[in-house]
């Protein structure tokens, strides 16, 4: 039961992946304009030069396999994905667009892991003590309050942040992941370092997100302490206690996770305002400067691991679900 | 002994148009081992009167009366204490059978947190064991336990619901339409097993419902409900032979007799059909 389970869930993986970098290899050709001539065209606008481009134009073609016919350019193209070879990037020549990503997707996924799990769980736990009815007043207050934040961009919320505690009290650095010059290790420096660098820009996240997971568990809250089995759970005497974790909030908890794993996917594109308030050296920001420079390939590279992770996400979703809700595998017969 | 006497009860629900009393001064009494019926329509304040006692009124209040549990001032009880009364010493058949079980536990822990949470004690095996008794008393399979609500049907989630009830020994039992959930045929199942785990317990019952003819073959006793209003209480063959209350006699006269039945039958006949057949 369990494997056939899976084993849809893991075709349907496959077919997401598969129109994925189909769309992501179609799009860009069936735009307007040619990316090699616009490129070549601004290089030599900046460079001074000027004339005919042409015979550049076709060598720069034939270089990138844009001369051969739609369908071996597009066989060409899985051979590449599956080689992790991404092409190299526009913009800063020669250098590889998986070396980019690599370079900082590290940066990225600690940054917006971390938050955004912190966010899931305090905004979840909040969520849940708002719409449990024997919550203090004081502690409802509190709650509504931090769900304010939620109205106010995360970009604001980073900027208001980084004039308060790095400009005006100078406790945390503007900007960066690390300190200039200082080399990566894996020691306690090198963590502190990070985790010093880190703190703006994830308490702008963290304090954006808070409330939007707090709004929706509490929505999901009140509408399960509706329900009959509550109702039985209160007439059979049990503690308060437990009918709030496991008779509220475990089932309120079932469309969190399902929002949280689709969160978890887009990580990878990272927060771009919230990267470039901070120059964070993360995908975000790379992704901004590619868009500035028209760097087609990078952005290419990265909407392509952007749709891959979203999609196993998805999966390992899909997989942990039965896990959480016993509904789910036997449930469709 | 008497199990249970309710005095003047009145229950009273603010609303924006003054305060409506859902029960107005119903009393009624039960002794050890006794089935009362309760009937009357929706709205009539049956469910009230049982919410009341088990103080699960919600945005209710009962404003006036007396309620004795077992001989004790059930006023006298604080909010924080009422919890080990339930179940404890009258538990609660839910109505909605289908979804009075938590979808995410299994039908193991669920019973066994009334125990947990009544600090009855036992070593895992035990508490299996026990569970599993239970189960097989109100004729379902001990290793039910192991399942989730998804995966029973409707009956056997009320007999789950009966298995609960009985679980700590209470010496009351409130079944708020336990049946109606249900088809006919499990209907008649599960009521006798209620009656015979009811009975093999010793608890007194209140039964409520408005299916009369279910009633009357279950109940020794009959309260007839009509807007918040115990309008008549007596045994049931008095009660379907000489009704008082107008209400009452309405509720019988809506049974199919047989003789009814004939008549159900001809108008198959009736002059009316056959013109429309033309």
């Amino acid at each position: 039961m369990y494997a056939q389970y899976v084993a849809r869930r893991f075709g349907m993986m496959l077919l997401v992946v598969v129109l994925a970098v189909s769309i992501n290899f179609l799009l860009p050709r069936l735009m307007p304009g040619d990316p090699v001539e616009a490129q070549l065209n601004q290089l030599l606008a900046t460079g001074g030069g000027g004339g005919d481009i042409s015979a550049m134009v076709d060598a720069y073609r034939a270089r990138f396999g844009l001369d051969q016919p739609l369908l071996a350019q597009y066989f060409s193209y899985w051979r590449s994905v599956f080689s992790l070879d991404l092409g190299v990037s526009l913009a800063a020549y020669p250098e590889r667009v998986s070396h980019a990503i690599l370079a900082g997707l590290p940066w990225t996924l600690g940054l917006l892991g971390f938050a955004t799990l912190v966010s899931f769980v305090l905004g979840t736990w909040l969520g849940g003590l708002l719409g449990w009815p024997r919550t203090p007043r004081i502690a409802r207050a509190f709650g509504s309050g931090l769900i304010l934040f939620s109205s106010v961009p995360y970009f604001l919320i980073g900027m208001v942040l980084l004039y308060l505690f790095a400009i005006v009290f100078r406790w945390f650095p503007a900007g960066g992941g690390m300190p200039f010059g200082q080399s990566a290790g894996f020691n306690w420096q090198t963590l502190t370092a990070i985790a010093w660098h880190g703190t703006l820009p994830a308490a702008s996240i963290i304090l954006a997100e808070i409330g939007a997971w707090a709004l929706g568990m509490r929505g999901m809250m009140v509408s399960v302490l509706g329900e009959d089995y509550i109702t039985l759970a209160e007439a059979k005497g049990l503690k308060p206690r437990r009918i709030f974790r496991w008779y509220g909030l475990r089932n309120a908890l079932l469309p969190q996770l399902t929002k949280l794993a689709m969160t978890l996917g887009h990580i990878v594109s990272g927060a771009i305002l919230v990267e470039v308030i901070f120059s964070y050296p993360g995908i975000g920001f790379r992704l901004y400067q590619a868009i500035q420079a028209n760097d087609y390939f990078v952005i290419q590279g990265i909407v392509l691991l952007l749709s891959v992770s979203i999609a196993i996400a998805m999966f390992i979703l899909d997989l942990a679900y039965p896990l959480i809700d016993p509904r789910i595998t036997t449930g469709r017969e | 002994m008497t199990v249970l006497d309710i005095r003047n009860l009145t229950v009273e629900y603010r609303t924006p148009r003054g305060p409506f009393h859902a029960v107005r001064n119903v009393s009624f009494s039960l002794e050890a081992g006794e089935r009362f019926g309760l009937v009357g329509e929706s709205g009539s304040g049956k469910s009230t009167t049982i919410l009341a006692l088990m103080r699960m009124l919600r945005g209710g209040m009962i404003t006036g009366g007396e309620l004795l549990l077992n001989g004790r001032d059930l006023a006298a009880v604080p909010d924080a204490r009422y919890r080990t009364i339930r179940f404890a010493e009258m538990s609660l058949v839910p109505q909605g059978a289908m979804s009075s079980l938590n979808p995410v536990l299994k039908i193991g822990r669920q019973i066994g947190d009334i125990f947990a949470d009544h600090r009855v004690r036992h070593t895992p095996e035990a508490r299996r064991r026990i569970i599993g008794d239970l189960l097989a008393r109100v004729g379902l399979a001990p290793e039910v336990q192991d399942r989730f609500p998804h995966e029973l049907s409707g009956g056997m989630k009320q007999r789950v619901c009966i298995a609960m009830a009985i679980a700590l020994k209470p010496s009351l039992i409130l079944a708020d339409e336990p049946t109606s959930a249900l088809d006919v045929m499990v209907q008649k199942q599960v009521l006798a097993t209620l009656g015979r785990v009811q009975r093999e317990l010793g608890a007194a019952i209140v039964l409520i419902g408005h299916d009369m003819a279910l009633m009357a073959h279950f109940v020794g006793r009959l309260g007839v409900m009509y807007r918040g209003e115990l309008v008549e209480t007596g045994p049931v063959r008095e009660i379907f032979t000489n009704p008082q209350h107008p209400y009452t006699r309405m509720l019988i006269d809506s049974l199919p007799s047989f003789d009814r039945l004939a008549s159900f039958r001809t108008a198959k006949r009736s002059p009316v059909l056959q013109r429309g057949r033309v």
